[in-house]
């Protein structure tokens, strides 16, 4: 039986979305898989490590003193040790500690990252596991990185000719110092803009422009685009402003893999509202453990065999433009008059893996969550095979003629 | 869709055009408690729903908020849209942020409806300010040993007898003691304004009692009793209140 973590909470806007998506379904199928000792572990909002089986269920989250009940327990420390491990396939070396007078310690053979937003899917948790030299599943390091980044992954992914929404960027800084200069480049833009800040996601902070001055809104709003900016700067220091796209229809498609690619079923999102926003995406599910909604998507979207055909050709290429591992999904804009496809961004943690996706594609939440697992354990193994050291006479040569 | 006001991240809901009314919702509830009236009371109004600081989508007050603060951050809010509001409505707790702020002259409108409204509780108002202190004192007795073994369930039984909101408040604890303790009958009487109470007969969190103390209060005010309706009455008979609301409006 491997030892596996699942890591969640954080200190991210998305906080309470890792929670469920460690729950509905990771936590719930690797138990129900029955070959994993499971331990959750839960970092609270102060950045607090916690572990302790009793979060393994749900129900502990949904009681409201449950942040008390978690300051009476020991928090847990991570260590990194090199060691023999039980998993064979490994030589992790992740090991949580429990310490005091009769201190614990599990050892940890992998680690199931469920951690939505800053501090965890932005590659952050990842550096560490791979200084732990650990296998966990999902996206590596750099991957994660790059996506969680609008703004870099949109340059990433304009390198390799995908195709993608006109826009611009600022940071808080250049906001502060020169804002002329960015409404200058805002202005080229065309209405209606969607203003986001670059690192968020769950579309919090995301606000949709229709005019400059709100004035064409009805209601109308404050100042349109500089409320919609000043939204996004209370999240982040890094903004990007997007055009919208004509005749739109928004779609998304998760695709687990390393090298071989296996794609989820395109789905259409069918929000009323101008935005598939945080509320439509986890707020509407209706039923308990849907996670990400799936009473409001069209599973497979009705776009037709040709825009269906690109979808899946061009999120297999973001895939593998980005580096993508385990899992991801790629949200597109389609232009339906036009019959042209957009990429709007990288998920390299889809909310509850979307799951609900994955079963229509005749995937059962066991079976993605053991091949995740087995993904992650044939790219560690595969990672062995690189050679990371480089002997060198450097070190003797310091204080020779050269270094003089 | 969101605003920021005074540095807070706010969600509010903005529909319709025409004469402005701004909704406030109760303790630990969330502008989605308009549901049912917001809708159809927005094809003949601007109908703005908030959800105030520390509750739904909104980020919560940086420290231990009072009445006052909330009704500041309404006039904020309303001077940030740059509206004037028609009427304001507020249930319960929302309710107790409209009375404090027309009566003080922070807020400014035509007409208010208050929808089992909280803040003239006359045995509780007491009973909750010596609660209050109770509970601070009992706060700081359960941290010492040997009571702090217990301390869980002594701040429980403590909060019990306040009432099980307080418990629930979590964070936003000290700014529950701030607003329960403030008895609104003085505020009440200042008002002059055409006023709209809209009460369940079974109310049990804000009883019917209040609502009548209200309307005698209240000398410009009208009682609606809805018969074998609760407390979220604007909830379990929505036509009926759009339309007594819409009739009050017009």
């Amino acid at each position: 039986m491997k030892t596996i973590a699942v890591i969640f909470g954080g200190r991210s806007v998305e906080h309470d979305v890792s929670i469920i998506t460690a729950h509905f379904p990771i936590i719930e199928a690797l138990i129900a898989a029955g070959n994993f000792d499971v331990w959750p572990v839960y970092i609270a909002k102060d950045g607090s490590w916690y572990s302790n089986k009793r979060m393994n269920d749900l129900a502990f989250f949904k009681q409201s003193d449950f942040e008390e009940l978690l300051a009476k327990d020991k928090k847990v420390q991570l260590s990194f040790d090199n060691g023999p491990s039980t998993c064979p396939a490994t030589t992790g070396g992740l090991t949580l500690v429990w310490p005091g007078i009769v201190s614990k310690s599990v050892r940890i053979d992998i680690v199931f990252p469920s951690m939505h937003g800053t501090f965890g899917e932005d590659g952050s948790l990842m550096g560490l596991l791979r200084m732990a030299n650990v296998p966990y599943v999902g996206c590596d390091m750099t991957s994660s990185a790059v996506a969680m980044d609008k703004v870099l992954c949109k340059q990433v992914l304009a390198q390799e000719g995908i195709p993608l929404a006109p826009s611009t960027w600022f940071t808080k800084k250049e906001w502060a110092d020169d804002q002329k200069s960015v409404e200058k480049r805002i202005s080229k833009l065309k209405f209606p803009l969607f203003v986001k800040p670059a690192h968020l996601g769950s579309s919090i902070g995301i606000t949709k422009v229709k005019s400059e001055s709100g004035r064409l809104q009805v209601p109308p709003q404050p100042a349109g685009l500089k409320n919609a900016l000043e939204v996004a700067l209370h999240y982040d220091d890094k903004i990007l402003v997007e055009e919208g796209i004509k005749n739109l229809i928004e779609v998304t498609l998760p695709i687990i893999g390393n090298d071989s690619l296996q794609t989820a079923l395109v789905e259409r999102p069918l929000n009323k509202g101008d935005l598939f926003d945080f509320d439509g995406k986890y707020m509407h599910g209706g039923k308990k453990g849907a996670g990400a909604n799936s009473a409001y998507s069209e599973i497979p979207a009705n776009i037709g065999e040709d825009l269906t055909a690109q979808v899946i050709e061009l999120g297999k290429k973001v895939y593998r433009v980005l580096g993508c591992s385990g899992i991801a999904r790629v949200d597109f804009l389609i232009d339906s008059v036009a019959k042209k496809v957009y990429v709007i961004e990288v998920n390299t943690l889809p909310g509850s893996l979307y799951h609900h996706n994955w079963k229509k594609a005749g995937v059962s939440n066991i079976e993605l969550v053991s091949r995740l697992v087995r993904m992650a354990e044939e790219r560690f193994d595969a990672q062995k095979g690189t050679n990371y050291a480089f002997r060198s006479e450097i070190l003797n040569k310091v204080g020779g003629p050269k270094f003089q | 869709m969101r605003i920021i006001i005074n540095g807070l991240a706010i969600e509010y809901d903005d529909r319709g055009s025409g004469e402005t009314i701004v909704m406030l919702h109760g303790w630990k509830d969330n502008l989605r408690t308009f549901d049912g009236i917001f809708t159809a009371l927005a094809t003949s109004f601007r109908v703005i729903r908030i959800d105030l600081p520390g509750f739904g989508g909104s980020d919560a007050p940086p420290k231990d908020w009072t009445l006052e603060d909330y009704v500041s951050f309404v006039k904020d809010f309303t001077d940030k849209l740059n509206i004037t509001p028609s009427a304001y409505a507020g249930h319960s707790f929302g309710g107790r942020i409209v009375i404090h702020g027309v009566a003080s002259k922070v807020l400014n409108a035509k007409k208010i409806i208050l929808i089992s409204s909280a803040g003239v509780a006359r045995r509780k108002t007491l009973k909750n300010s010596g609660l209050a202190v109770l509970a601070k004192f009992g706060r700081a007795a359960a941290s010492v040993p040997p009571l702090s073994f217990w301390k869980q369930s002594i701040r429980r039984k403590l909060y019990e007898s306040i009432g099980s909101d307080y418990f629930r408040a979590g964070a936003l604890s000290g700014t529950f003691l701030n607003i329960i303790k403030k008895d609104l009958a003085e505020d009440a009487k200042k008002i002059s304004l055409p006023t709209l109470l809209i009460w369940g007969s079974n109310d049990m969190a804000t009883p019917l009692e209040e609502g009548e103390r209200l309307h005698s209060l209240i000398r410009n005010s009208t009682l609606h009793v809805i018969p074998g309706a609760g407390h979220f009455v604007h909830q379990e008979r929505p036509a009926e209140i759009s339309g007594i609301i819409r009739k009050f409006l017009s």
